[in-house]
């Protein structure tokens, strides 16, 4: 099109009597106009219906074609931006209505102020005189001024309450169109605003009043939903008091029983508080309500597992292997449930109950390992009835290759209690078996080792004497070549175990771990993370200030290459050094206990409390 | 400016646990993840909201609407129009622009 029939086109919208004049009766411009100028009217008077029936009267190959996108844009503001700028998008830079469209892309963005002033006015008349930004005063006037001729419009009472949290001085004009507001709506609006404020001790106390207010009216599910709130609201906090949490979370489920995630919850918070008791009654009691919720049945099992009723936990496993058969965690529990029990019955002197326990365990054990380690109990149950006079592994061998069927007799030896005088022998020939191995070490078997050492930790067999055994072959282990993703599968696992030293020797043996000569290049962020924490034994109060500078450096490294789950764990590390490095507050809030600071203080100058007393006092006077 | 949930799902308020897994399921088969990964997870975000009555009840109680959230409800009241003059002005000023 040239510049010529881009200003006619143009002049012709805009009304121009001699363009109009001068059109040739065929002229496709001429065709099309009136159906453009009727949509142009339409749109003025907020007739979407007839927009849309005028503008199918401009057909594509019409020089007026752009203002169906013109006219699609400015409808979609201001609900709708992205359906507006895509519609923009649409008309090109050389379009007779580019400039137009710029002035709606400017009405989208708020970039009023370059606009010449005629654009500037027909945005204003768009967005009114706070160009397009929203005064709560302002707003709350224009809405009630709709509520005084039409109070019934739908959401219109909902958005002036809303509008209230943000301007509480319309209370007396909302009510003379609707009436006193509702004293728990007003608690709510103050909540909510404090919330928005970040106003924490305010908002909990507007929402405790609501609470009350609720349960008051007999509202059981409202109240409830505000308890579980609250408690959404404290964990937000810096220390939250887990007892006061606990309270809430009491109060939730029994006003709402029907809520999975508050009973969930509270188990998992006795658990923190190691109130053992706590947890099993809840997770009872949120069986009855949930009897067929996979989460409920794991949650209980593990609480069976970890107060030693074997056998309610392998009987809650079943029940959830009913529901999900492929679940191999839970058979895995199951496994390990049957195992525990039939150690703890051995050492009972149970043998008969001990092989009924193993009995089962083989019923449920499916892989190979965990086939292997209930032989292995097999054999050792039998010697310790006195059926053999020694031990035979041969049944649990082809389950289990050397040398790890030489780890899970150790432990095994270990877990049921025999005599140093027995299970040391066991232990020798694990080592020797690692050191046979060793010549032809490869990075499989040492991962097959350490998957099995967590699987044997997390079933709560002593591992120090094993580990002890085992640290040498896999220390060996760091002059393999790994493949980086093995190597940091690897290293989570030590971290399990706990082996801080063998972490280090891993990930500094790593190729991405070592400078190149005369050139300082970034290390990986995992390699930094598990570095770091291992020199720290764990303790991420423990982190030295390099460290802390390292971590800082690999978070921002983590970010630049999108690495987000290694920059989660560092943020997480790093935030975790901040909380040990303050004085935590006693429970439940209060003033700061002045000799935990001083203790604090002591710790991070290295001073002692004594002379720090004395310095305090003398006012830093020698 | 975000939607609300219930205009992401395309249900109106009232509308009970089928009718929203309905309009739930129906656009995560127009808008699966691999072919708009943004909007499959703002169309998940708004189901969770709304899936249950106790979901529903929580946005009630807790979501406070934004101002600019507000202003559009103001806006579809009342869409504040230019007259046709002002629209016609403007594109008689863009047409200095046209060379």
């Amino acid at each position: 099109m040239t510049t010529e029939q881009r200003r006619q086109v143009l002049e012709a919208l805009a009304g121009d009597e001699t363009t109009l004049k001068s059109l040739p009766a065929d002229s496709p411009l001429r065709a099309h106009l009136a159906a453009a100028t009727e949509a142009l009217k339409a749109w003025c008077r907020g007739d979407e219906a007839a927009v849309r029936a005028a503008v199918a009267g401009i057909p594509y190959r019409s020089p007026l074609r752009d203002l169906r996108f013109l006219l699609r844009a400015l409808s979609c503001y201001p609900h709708d931006p992205e359906g507006g700028k895509s519609a923009l998008a649409r008309i090109a830079p050389d379009s007779p209505l580019a400039c137009p469209a710029q002035v709606v892309r400017a009405l989208y963005s708020g970039q009023h102020k370059a606009l010449k002033p005629l654009a500037r006015e027909f945005v204003r008349a768009i967005t009114g005189k706070g160009g397009g930004k929203a005064q709560p005063k302002q707003l709350f006037s224009t809405l009630l001024a709709e509520a005084k001729k039409h109070p019934d419009t739908p959401g219109l009472k909902e958005a002036l309450t809303a509008l209230l949290a943000y301007y509480p001085a319309g209370r007396n004009a909302f009510a003379k169109v609707y009436g006193p507001v509702d004293p728990v709506e007003w608690e709510r609006m103050k909540a909510l605003l404090a919330e928005r404020k970040r106003h924490l001790d305010d908002a909990l106390d507007a929402w405790e009043a609501v609470f009350h207010q609720y349960r008051e009216r007999g509202r059981p599910l409202h109240a409830a939903v505000v308890r579980f709130h609250m408690v959404e609201l404290l964990e937000k906090a810096d220390y939250p008091h887990l007892e006061t949490v606990a309270e809430l979370l009491e109060e939730t489920v029994s006003l709402d029983p029907g809520n999975r995630d508050a009973w969930l919850k509270l188990a998992r918070l006795y658990r923190v508080l190691e109130d053992e008791r706590a947890r099993g009654r809840v997770l009872e009691e949120a069986l009855r309500h949930f009897p067929s919720d996979l989460k409920i049945l794991e949650a209980a099992a593990e609480a069976a597992v970890d107060r030693g009723a074997f056998k309610k936990a392998a009987g809650l496993t079943r029940r959830l292997l009913k529901i999900d058969p492929i679940n191999r965690r839970a058979r895995k529990r199951l496994v390990n449930a049957h195992m525990r029990h039939a150690r703890k019955q051995a050492g009972r002197g149970r043998f008969d109950l001990a092989a009924r326990e193993i009995e089962e365990a083989r019923r449920w054990a499916k892989d190979a390992e965990d086939q292997g380690r209930v032989a292995v109990l097999e054999a050792l149950l039998a010697f310790l009835r006195g059926e053999v006079p020694e031990p035979s592994f041969e049944t649990a061998r082809p389950f289990l290759p050397s040398p790890l069927l030489e780890c899970v007799v150790a432990a095994e030896v270990s877990g049921l209690g025999f005599p140093p005088k027995q299970g040391k022998p066991y232990l020798q020939s694990l080592r020797q078996v690692l050191d046979h191995r060793a010549m032809t070490l490869d990075s499989d078997i040492v991962s097959r080792l350490t998957d099995l050492l967590v699987d044997l930790d997390a079933e709560g067999l002593p591992m120090e004497d094993l580990l002890k055994a085992v640290r040498p072959f896999l220390k060996k282990g760091t002059k393999l070549v790994w493949d980086e993703d093995r190597r940091i599968a690897l290293l989570e696992k030590l971290l399990k175990l706990r082996q801080y030293q063998l972490i280090r020797d891993y990930a500094r043996a790593s190729p991405g771990w070592k400078q190149p000569a005369g050139k300082r290049r970034e290390r990986p962020p995992a390699l930094v993370y598990f570095d770091a924490l291992a020199k720290a034994g764990g303790e991420p109060g423990a982190l030295s200030y390099s460290d802390v500078d390292a971590l800082g450096a690999a978070h921002e490294y983590a970010c630049r290459l999108q690495q987000h789950r290694w920059a989660a764990r560092i943020d997480k590390l790093l935030e975790d050094y901040e909380e040990s490095q303050s004085v935590p507050l006693p429970p439940g809030g209060g003033e700061l206990n002045p000799f935990a600071m001083l203790e604090q203080l002591s710790r991070e100058t290295g001073i002692p409390v004594e002379k720090l007393i004395k310095e305090l006092f003398s006012g830093g006077k020698k | 400016m975000n939607p609300s949930p219930f205009e992401i799902l395309g249900v109106s308020p009232d509308a009970d646990d089928e009718t929203i897994r309905r309009a739930y399921l129906e656009r995560v088969r127009k808008f699966p993840p691999d072919r708009d990964p943004g909007r499959f997870r703002r169309i998940r975000e708004a189901y969770d909201q709304l899936r249950d009555a106790r979901s529903r009840l929580r946005h009630a109680l807790f979501h406070l609407p934004e101002l600019e959230a507000l202003q559009v409800f103001a806006h579809r009241l009342h869409p504040r129009r230019p007259t046709l003059p002002q629209f016609r002005k403007m594109l008689a000023e863009c047409l200095k622009d046209v060379r």
